[in-house]
């Protein structure tokens, strides 16, 4: 740094002091050569006054002349004076190298003189106008050691020196004169000019802490440096770099940006213009050099900081980065509320930016370190707004992914990697993006898609983070696919496979192929594994889970005492309510098969003694009233059940009030009108509905009209179905309810009800067992809809959902429609076939099943196949009135397309034959097709 | 204009600063007449006019002006605030004020060395002072007065007063964000402060820091609560890093020594 000469030597003293010594002498001349040597040095002192250096040169030359070989005292004294003054005219004169020789002259000649320590001085500032700043630092040094300096030259050395040490940039070294200068310095500007070049030694020498302090007594003639202001910075970067957030932001809050540092420069140049605008007045101790050398130092300043100027209006400057980097340390500190304030007021000011990115990203990043999940979501759809490729669009689209999924809005996550994916083709994380979007198919049940994409993403990704998770997620979507075969090879290429040495979801894994071998129907194996499992990982989470699936296995084979034993462990090592609640109710299953009833009315006053309004109160109380039934004490199992509805059925997800609800339809039923003949019970139930109504318990109130519903006919019961249409939204009705809604909802052709039934259901009791019938009448209603494909979607999605459980049988039945409207005779006749070909879907809906294939087979133009199903549904289920008569009807189709007129004859009067088959539509078109066809003739 | 110095005797501050501040003091009167006087004599709430013989009520004077030799400009006295040396600040101050006392409820410039004063009084927790000198630019409708009834505020919190009682003070005020937009924030962090509402409050100082950064009154105001409502919060290492910074940036000033509160 080019630091200008910041102190001058006074000289207006000194003169005058040789001024006066010239007048004692009392010499005046005229000529230089010829004039005497007084007029000689009178001349002297009029040029001396007049300030003129260069005119005032050769008289003293001329002096020193005449005084050559001269001893006396006088003639010693005026050559000193020459000496002293020639030396001092050459300074003036900016002759700073023969200043100096001069000046040495003297100080060699005159060593002890009363100006030796000024004529030191007058060198050392020679030196440092001459820009020799090791020369000027060797004299400033000599100086201060000299003991009989006056303060005030001492203060001027220390200047000297200081600037010196300053301008060879020995920032250590110049402190210490700049510190003592600033400690005596009694004018307030020679104060500030010292805190000014110290503060920039303190930053050069990394000492922060003086920096600071003196940085506050500096004015603002030097805060807007462009190189102090740099230096900041830099060393803040070093700061930051460190990690060391409190001392970076403080020195990044020191530096001026842009704006404040074009105030400073317009501020200092208007003060200059005025003072340039300022005429030369003559005054003691004032001349007109000294004046022109000001002005122009002025003018040069002030051409200086225009150029400054232009440069911050034109460049590009550090305020934005500088911004960011404050930002930073706000993170580092931890500090997010300023951080992300700032990030805000960065991308909205300087939206146009190129970092406004960056503020954005950041912004983002600090919302997820909040954890304000929301924010942070609409945070990242700003960013992808903005920037749909920029810098961090791949991390910001993969985050907000898992933010959504988190947060559970699960469409929303899927919506969000799909359109990061198309946006970015190449999207750096996209194993990552993949993998949640195979997730994501896995908790919609889209198992099949969630398959396929953990697949993608194990196959194409072998390195990816999510190699191992794909791998495992392969098996659990063979698992909930039902494809149980492939879930155990799954499972076990998973577990066993070296390549993971943490084998991350190995506890889980090891317990999951224990419920594929179990759904593959190998029990002996799958029972193994779960002992295995028991062994392996004891005390873990699943434990109690195995131990019930132990429990359930005994069962199977008949071992029920055994199966308790597993029950009674599992509740043991359960840790949830849940796992308590499955082996408790798994043991009461059991304990009901031995019909030890008296242990399972013990076991749940225990369960419900232990749980409390933690546990499944309605469940408990729906097996005590059932074990009460079996004990044949039917008013307590009544009175039980009725207690628990009471007390739990205002809750709509007590779910289990439902089943007791079923129990007490079911159990009326059977007994052909059984409790509700009972007066007192029936007035019971009446008044607790009113009471409910009374009191705004609406899911109560709905349930119970359910019931009624259920166990009344006639107008009783369109007025209890009423009061359910019209009595609550689907919001507040149990399942029980809501099937009941749907049923008659469909009924009335009102689509719209049915669906939200269907949808609240869904959304609220995904475990109820109703759930299911809930579902078949949402699929009822879109195929009486003419929604062929959604019914097949739905059809499939309650196929993944339900299994083999016996309502999907009529599901399957409406997609094998579905298909068979569509035109899609292959899918739907194999879907039909389905409904003879696995057991639990075999019943009423199998001649229906074969009826469709054969008017499938038919409309594919084989009428003798087809036929074969007609034959079978009329042969096989004859009983089926109203399947085995379409069935007769189809055959005849197909005989016609045969052209086999007998055989169409002989199966109609075999139709006819029966006589609930002749009354049917079909039977009726027969018997005229019958005549049609008999032999025309007349009757012997 | 007549020049005449004054010698003003600071009796109290003598060991510390130049004890002797001249000045002229311009009068300017309600008649739009001007006089500048060299020694304002002050009896019973009327300047007294020697040369003319005259006593002149407060309310006959329009402002007095007053200039002093050395004056203390406001980039001095910010300077002050930015070192956060406000005990040094008063001292100064009251230099100039305390020889001229008795002329204060005149209008005048010197409204700005007590709106200084009542800040720095403030913040060297002096609530009496502080509120004598809002007090006193508030009863003479000074310029500085909507300044002075947010400090009224201000003290109001630091001495714990009920949020009623804080509320409706502010009410009071029509647009503080217009007097003040770092103040408004502060006093709104600080009332969120005391209802617990410590999101609130941080966003509010947060505020302070981001659009008023340079502000050398309110940013380390503001970052020091900050700190408070990290330590009340638990985040204790985001409050040690304020508590740093404070110390670093504040090293012989209150802010520096009051660090150690956020530890």
């Amino acid at each position: 740094m080019c630091k200008k000469h910041l102190f001058k030597v006074g000289g207006s003293r000194l003169l005058s002091g040789l001024i006066a010594l010239l007048l004692c002498g009392g010499v005046f001349a005229q000529e230089l050569s010829t004039e005497a040597t007084s007029a000689l040095l009178e001349r002297t002192k009029e040029l001396l006054k007049a300030d003129n250096p260069s005119m005032l040169l050769p008289y003293l030359e001329e002096i020193m002349v005449r005084l050559k070989g001269m001893k006396d005292k006088d003639s010693q004294e005026t050559r000193s004076f020459c000496m002293y003054q020639i030396g001092a005219s050459k300074l003036q004169m900016e002759k700073y190298s023969e200043a100096i020789a001069s000046l040495d002259a003297f100080l060699t000649a005159f060593p002890n003189d009363s100006k030796a320590s000024m004529a030191s001085l007058m060198v050392a500032e020679a030196y440092a106008m001459g820009k020799d700043w090791a020369g000027a630092e060797k004299y400033a040094k000599t100086l201060m050691g000299a003991g009989n300096l006056d303060p005030e030259r001492k203060m001027s050395a220390m200047q000297l020196l200081a600037e010196a040490l300053y301008s060879q940039e020995k920032w250590g070294e110049a402190a210490v004169p700049l510190r003592q200068i600033f400690d005596a310095a009694e004018k307030p500007q020679d104060r500030n000019a010292a805190a000014i070049m110290l503060v920039t030694c303190f930053v050069k020498e990394k000492d922060f802490g003086n920096f600071l302090k003196f940085l506050a007594y500096c004015d603002d003639s030097v805060r807007q440096n462009a190189s102090l202001n740099v230096s900041l910075i830099e060393a803040g970067d070093q700061k930051l770099q460190d990690q060391d957030y409190a001392n970076a932001i403080v020195l990044y809050r020191t530096v001026l940006n842009g704006e404040e540092r074009l105030a400073l420069y317009e501020k200092q140049n208007a003060a200059i213009e005025e003072s340039l605008k300022e005429q030369y007045v003559s005054r003691v101790g004032t001349t007109r050099s000294a004046f022109d050398a000001v002005q122009d130092k002025l003018k040069k300043t002030l051409e200086q900081n225009k150029k400054e100027i232009e440069g911050i209006k034109k460049g590009p400057g550090y305020d934005a980065d500088l911004e960011m980097r404050i930002g930073q340390c706000y993170v580092g500190m931890k500090r997010n509320t300023p951080a992300l304030t700032l990030y805000r007021r960065f991308y909205t000011e300087r939206a146009d930016h190129k970092m406004a990115d960056d503020a954005r990203f950041q912004a983002f990043s600090v919302l997820l370190d909040m954890q304000d999940w929301d924010g942070a979501v609409q945070e990242a759809y700003a960013y992808l707004e903005h920037f749909p490729t920029g810098k961090f669009a791949d991390e910001v689209s993969l985050n907000q992914m898992q933010v959504l999924l988190q947060n559970g809005k699960v469409d929303e996550a899927q919506t969000a990697g799909i359109n990061a994916l198309q946006t970015l083709p190449n999207h750096r994380f996209i194993d990552q993006v993949k993998y949640l979007l195979g997730y994501i198919s896995f908790q919609k049940i889209e198992y099949a898609d969630a398959l396929n994409t953990f697949k993608e993403v194990f196959e194409k990704w072998p390195k990816s983070t999510y190699h191992e998770a794909s791998d495992y997620w392969i098996a659990m979507s063979y698992l909930f696919l039902g494809q149980f075969e492939p879930a155990v090879t799954a499972f076990t290429g998973y577990i066993e496979n070296k390549s993971y040495p943490e084998l991350r979801f190995g506890e889980d894994a090891s317990y999951r192929l224990g419920i594929a071998l179990y759904g593959a129907g190998r029990y002996d194996d799958a029972e193994m594994i779960f002992r295995r499992f028991i062994e392996t990982y004891p005390g873990s989470n699943l434990e109690s889970e195995a131990l019930s699936m132990i429990g359930d296995l005994r069962g199977a084979e008949g071992d029920l005492d055994d199966a308790l034993v597993y029950y009674t462990r599992a509740l043991e090592a359960s840790i949830s309510v849940e796992q308590a609640n499955y082996a408790t109710f798994q043991s009461a299953k059991t304990m009901e098969l031995l019909e030890q009833y008296q242990q399972i009315i013990d076991m749940m006053e225990s369960y419900l003694a232990e749980y409390g309004e933690t546990g499944n109160f309605s469940g408990a109380g729906f097996w005590i009233g059932k074990a009460y039934k079996a004990l044949g004490e039917n008013d307590k199992a009544l009175k039980k059940y009725i207690e628990t509805v009471v007390q739990f059925g205002d809750k709509p997800e007590n779910a289990d009030v439902d089943l007791i609800l079923r129990e007490l339809i079911k159990e009326n039923d059977e007994e052909g009108g059984g409790w509700a003949s009972n007066t007192a019970v029936v007035n019971q139930l009446r008044n607790e509905l009113s009471r409910a109504k009374r009191s705004k318990q609406i899911t109560l109130a709905l349930r119970l009209e359910t019931l009624f519903a259920y166990i009344t006919d006639g107008a009783q019961r369109d007025a209890h179905v009423s009061a359910i249409l019209s009595g609550g939204s689907v919001k507040e009705a149990g399942p029980l309810t809501l099937l009941l809604m749907a049923t008659e909802a469909s009924v009335r052709g009102n689509s719209t009800l049915v669906h939200d039934a269907y949808q609240h259901c869904l959304d609220v009791y995904a475990e109820s067992e109703i759930l299911v019938d809930v579902m078949n009448i949402e699929l009822q209603t879109q195929f009486n809809d003419g929604n062929y494909e959604r019914v097949k979607e739905l059809a499939e999605e309650m196929t993944n959902r339900f299994g083999y459980r016996t309502e999907i049988g009529l599901t399957r039945m409406l997609k094998a429609n579905a298909c068979r409207l569509t035109g899609d005779y292959e899918t739907a006749i194999k879907t039909y076939k389905e409904l003879f070909a696995i057991r639990e879907w075999r019943g009423p809906l199998t001649p229906q099943a074969l009826y469709w294939i054969g008017v499938c087979t038919l409309d594919q133009g084989s009428a003798k196949e087809a036929s074969a199903f007609f034959q079978r549904v009329y042969v096989m289920y004859e009983g089926h009135t109203e399947w085995a008569a379409k069935a007769y009807e189809g055959s005849i189709r197909c005989l016609e397309q045969l052209g086999q007129q007998d055989a169409i004859i002989k199966t109609c009067q075999e139709m006819l034959a029966n006589e609930a088959i002749a009354n049917t539509p079909e039977g009726v078109r027969a018997r005229a097709m019958l005549q049609n066809l008999a032999p025309q003739g007349e009757s012997k | 204009m007549k020049s005449v110095k004054t010698s003003l005797v600071v009796f109290f501050l003598a060991a510390v600063f130049s004890s002797v501040a001249e000045y002229q003091v311009e009068l300017t009167f309600d008649n739009g007449a001007v006089r500048s006087v060299d020694n304002l004599v002050i009896e019973s709430g009327k300047v007294i006019l020697a040369q003319e013989n005259l006593q002149v009520p407060f309310s006959q004077i329009r402002s007095a002006n007053f200039t002093f030799d050395q004056p203390l400009s406001a980039d001095a006295c910010e300077v002050f605030l930015k070192r956060g040396a406000y005990r040094e600040m008063i001292d100064k101050l009251n230099s100039f004020l305390m020889p001229v006392s008795q002329a204060l409820p005149i209008p005048g410039n010197l409204d700005l060395y007590v709106q200084y004063k009542m800040r720095a009084c403030f913040w060297a927790k002096n609530y009496a002072d502080a509120s004598a000198a809002a007090r006193l630019l508030q009863d003479k409708n000074s310029s500085y007065a909507p300044l002075a009834a947010l400090y009224q505020v201000l003290i109001l919190l630091e001495q714990d007063a009920s949020a009623e009682t804080v509320a409706q003070a502010l009410s009071k005020i029509s647009d503080p964000r217009q007097i003040s937009a770092p103040i408004a924030e502060f006093i709104a962090g600080r009332m969120a402060m005391d209802k617990r509402a410590y999101d609130v409050a941080l966003q509010h100082f947060a505020n302070i820091l981001v659009f008023h950064g340079r502000d050398p009154e309110w940013a380390p105001a503001a970052a020091f609560y900050e700190g408070v409502v990290y330590k009340r919060t638990g985040y204790l290492e985001s409050a040690s890093n304020i508590a740093d910074e404070l110390r670093i940036a504040y090293p012989d000033a209150d802010w520096g020594r009051r660090a150690d509160e956020l530890k």
